[in-house]
């Protein structure tokens, strides 16, 4: 929540500075300056032939049929094996598991690691935040909600 | 009735009146035992312990293992070697790779059908991974193998197997030997009977029962096992009605679960399930006809036939078993012939992983003793997924016997301690060492040995300055100087460094490598005490913690796994994952009754934890962690702290890397001086631990909050690279100081020059 509010900070000072730096150069300069990715970035998931990937499969197949218990079983054990940056994806999906178990708490502390774990990839991290802005709303917290939200816009915002 | 009078004390109506009597009597006696048949019969429920069952060891191609693994492994789960491996629970060499055919298992998740794998090791690592029989796996697990049961309150224990799964050599050698009329007769037998009189009669006393196994059964299940006439009188009738009631398979399956058939101290031994396991170390399916021989003689004495104490006369009743046997048509005169050539081949004890933890048992007792009533655990049968690493807990053990027999030669000086190794990523604990002999059953230091946690503390004094960005980093100097704090009643707090030794100013990253105690107790004074009581807390601390400024360098007592709980957070940037022994339970049938789900909870800054775990680090790199450079894979970053207590009575060391975690603790149960330090005694024994283990390296990639920068030796001025003393460290944002030393053209790794400006401007 703090992090969340002082992240919400220094988007709206930089927004003043990009303002500032725009007048300054009358220009464009700032966004060229921007490290701008020519190409949208990878998309963060598992290496297909991972064992970590034929468990997360089933864990997905289980979740459709209805069987959490099972869903979550898999995932853990897939955590127990995952490397690099399987951890982001799998969290994400615990935490996605959780919502759906309504327990919206858990799932947003687990959406949270998932951050922490994830690449610099703004993509994913915005579907990060907007997990984690589900979560909190579902628990009442409109403020970090709307917190949460605004981290995914931002960081949309830096997508190409 | 008519009422006649009679004067004759033989009167035929009294006579009738009596056998009237009698028959009622008769039939409301034959009704009570019918219900008491049935009754118990229909209601019985077996009592069956909670089985504890360790983690399933997972194969999947990169995994790390070794053939000593293997060995271990095919040791401990009592596979058998055999050609092509068939059955399940064998396996066998196949040039360069190994086929193992695995026993299945229910889980949470299904579990696993019996399968035969092939399996290629190379390097250390699983390199291939197949069907038997063709086709690519992706992940095969091993049936987990059971480590304890839970029995409080009574003490029978069984292993329920159904009648189909029973091997019919059993069946057919059993009824061979015990009641050859058994699909014919209704209960009794009197050819059965009359044979044992006869035989009786020969032999001059009792030595055959002639009871049918629908006697036994009633004999075992509701009447006391004396012999006595009364007993007889009710067993014929009651059998009789047993068999009135239920079909033979029912009975036969009931018999099979419910014989005794040994001792295991508090422990009866019940039904061939169990027994087959207690005797053989195998499931009752894996056994061949020697064995069941065995189980089926040692029915008339488990005592006087015992395997173990009494191995030449067991031998005996089991020959005379195969024997029969083959008489009756059971077996050939080839299954008779290499039966006999046989030994017995019971399994020792000791030696298989059943009950060999109990430091570790005794963790997942208590968090059971949290959710489940005792009669539930000793009676239902549940299904209870422990997290234990089979594997990482005998390396555990191993280190830390190894490394205390070689510092104190057979105990003689007291030195004993304990070791938790836990996964941080679920919270799993993986090992739990409580005694340098493991199998001990006494003391759990693990969990119950309190003291002193020393410099074990210094993280969270360093993570509660981080907090505060704008005044702390980690280049910012303290003082490593003589200082005091009063305290009441006139006393006065004076903290030392153990060399007696100050180094005046220092960077707080320095005084945490190497653990200056002035340095790091005069920085936690000027953060405050009650602010690192409050990070304490939130690391995990449960304890009372009494606001003395000594728990600043560790006055604060904690076990070895309290200590585990409150570096989970450091070791995951700041989540709190609650250490789990458990993760699910499934009733008797392999239906889930409960998960216990990986949670993460943030409790710390994420930027200010991430230079506390980067701290960690660089105590492994220079400072007092160093000594273990080169016992890890240089490819693997870790990260730790020492502890060393008052008069060195407790050695500690905590630290981890990216996916496991390990707490050692060494000193002495009656709390003397024991010599030892976290550097000498502990991290040695740490470092065997983890290189036991497959280790991920924790990642040094700072989170978006965090950026490199030269910072000069003063710790008050940004500075570059190659200038004077300047040292590169990971600063929070708000800790980057706006004033340079000027020199060089890069302010900050990623901040120099114009392309700096416009980042600065934009950040």
């Amino acid at each position: 929540m703090v992090q969340a509010a002082s992240r919400l900070n220094s988007v709206r000072v930089s927004a003043l500075r990009c303002g500032a730096l725009l007048v300054l150069l009358m220009g464009l300069a700032a966004c060229a300056v921007r490290p701008v990715p020519t190409a949208p970035p990878e998309p963060v998931e598992i290496a297909a032939d991972s064992p970590a990937a034929s468990l997360l499969q089933a864990a997905r197949a289980a979740r459709s049929r209805g069987d959490l218990s099972a869903a979550g079983r898999y995932l853990e054990r897939a955590l127990s094996m995952g490397r690099g940056q399987d951890t982001t994806v799998l969290y994400r999906e615990l935490a996605d598991l959780r919502l759906e178990e309504d327990q919206p708490r858990a799932a947003e502390g687990l959406a949270m690691r998932a951050l922490r774990e994830s690449p610099a990839n703004p993509a994913w991290q915005a579907e990060l935040w907007e997990l984690v802005a589900v979560a909190r709303a579902r628990q009442g917290d409109e403020a970090g909600r709307d917190a949460a939200r605004d981290n995914a816009e931002r960081l949309r915002a830096e997508l190409p | 009735m008519p009422k006649k009078a009679s004067s004759s004390f033989f009167s035929r109506g009294l006579l009738i009146k009596a056998t009237l009597v009698f028959l009622v009597l008769l039939l409301v006696g034959l009704a009570w035992l019918d219900a008491l048949v049935r009754s118990r019969f229909d209601s019985h429920q077996w009592q069956l312990p909670a089985r504890v069952y360790a983690r399933p060891v997972e194969l999947y191609n990169g995994r790390v293992l070794d053939m000593a693994h293997i060995d271990r492994l095919v040791a401990l789960m009592r596979y058998r070697e055999e050609a092509g491996a068939r059955t399940p629970g064998s396996w066998a060499r196949e040039g360069d790779s190994l086929l193992l055919h695995t026993r299945g298992f229910r889980d949470s998740d299904g579990g696993e059908q019996a399968r035969r794998i092939r399996l290629r090791i190379s390097g250390g690592r699983v390199a291939g991974l197949a069907n038997a029989d063709g086709g690519a796996v992706s992940v095969a697990r091993l049936e987990p193998m059971q480590i304890g049961s839970i029995h409080p309150g009574h003490s029978q224990d069984r292993i329920l197997v159904r009648l189909e799964q029973t091997p019919p050599t059993l069946v057919d050698m059993l009824l061979a030997v015990e009641d050859r009329q058994f699909y014919e007769h209704r209960g009794v037998s009197f050819r059965g009977l009359a044979r044992a009189t006869v035989a009786n009669l020969r032999a001059g006393g009792v030595r055959q029962g002639g009871s049918t196994l629908t006697q036994q059964l009633v004999k075992n299940f509701w009447l006391s096992r004396d012999r006595t006439l009364s007993r007889k009188l009710l067993e014929l009738p009651m059998a009789v009605l047993l068999e009135l009631h239920y079909e033979k398979p029912q009975i036969l399956e009931t018999y099979l679960n419910e014989v005794y058939l040994g001792q295991d101290g508090a422990r009866a031994i019940h039904g061939m399930g169990l027994a087959a396991q207690f005797y053989f170390g195998r499931p009752l399916e894996e056994l061949d006809t020697h064995h069941l021989a065995l189980l089926v003689g040692m029915l008339r004495g488990p005592g006087l036939y015992d395997p173990r104490r009494r191995p030449e006369r067991a031998q005996a009743r089991r020959d005379l078993v195969l024997r029969a046997s083959h008489a009756e048509g059971v077996i050939s005169a080839a299954q008779l012939e290499r039966a006999l050539a046989r030994p017995l081949e019971v399994v020792p004890r000791e030696g298989g992983a059943l009950y060999a933890f109990p430091a570790f048992i005794d963790l997942v007792r208590r968090q059971l003793a949290r959710d489940y009533a005792p009669a539930v655990l000793s009676s239902e049968g549940l299904i209870i997924h422990s997290t234990l690493d089979v594997l990482a807990q005998l390396a555990a053990e191993d280190a830390l016997a190894k490394a205390l027999e070689a510092r104190d030669p057979g105990s003689s000086n007291g030195l004993t301690g304990a070791v938790v190794m836990t996964a941080p990523d679920q919270g799993d604990v993986l090992a739990v060492v409580g005694d340098r002999r493991a199998r001990s059953t006494g003391f759990n230091r693990a969990l119950d040995a309190v003291r002193p946690i020393g410099s074990l503390a210094k993280p969270a004094v360093v993570q509660t300055a981080l907090e505060q960005p704008r005044r702390y980093h980690l280049a910012r100097h303290v003082m490593d100087e003589p200082f005091e704090v009063p305290l009441a009643h006139g006393q006065v707090w004076a903290p030392k460094n153990f060399d007696n030794e100050s180094r005046g100013p220092i960077p707080m990253l320095d005084a945490l490598a190497h653990s200056r105690n002035q340095g790091m107790a005069s920085l936690g004074m000027e953060v405050g005490l009650d602010k690192v009581i409050v990070t304490l807390r939130r690391l995990g601390v449960q304890r009372r913690i009494p606001a003395y400024p000594s728990i600043l360098l560790g006055s604060l007592e904690l076990s070895p796994f309290e200590v585990a709980v409150m570096y989970q957070p450091l070791a995951t940037g700041g989540f709190r994952t609650p250490l789990r022994s458990i993760t699910d339970v499934l009733d008797l049938s392999g239906t889930p009754l409960a998960r216990y789900p990986v949670s993460a909870d943030p409790v710390l800054d994420q930027d200010a934890a991430f230079l506390t775990q980067w701290s960690m680090i660089q105590v492994m790199r220079e400072g007092t962690g160093r000594g273990l450079l080169g016992v890890l894979p240089a490819d693997i970053t870790v990260a730790g702290k020492t502890g060393t207590s008052d008069g060195f009575r407790d050695a500690w060391f905590a630290g981890f890397s990216g996916n496991h975690l390990a707490v050692v603790w060494v000193g002495r149960d009656d709390n003397q001086p024991a010599g030892v330090t976290g550097s000498n005694a502990a991290l040695p024994i740490w470092g065997q631990v983890m290189a036991s283990v497959p280790q991920r390296t924790l990642r040094e990639s700072p989170p978006p909050g965090v950026e490199w920068v030269w910072m000069d030796a003063d710790g008050e001025r940004t500075s570059a690279e190659g200038c004077g003393d300047a040292r590169r460290y990971p600063m929070m944002k708000a800790s980057i100081p706006s004033d340079s030393t000027n020199c060089g053209a890069r302010r900050s790794d990623n901040g120099g020059g114009i392309r700096g400006w416009f980042r600065r401007l934009r950040d």
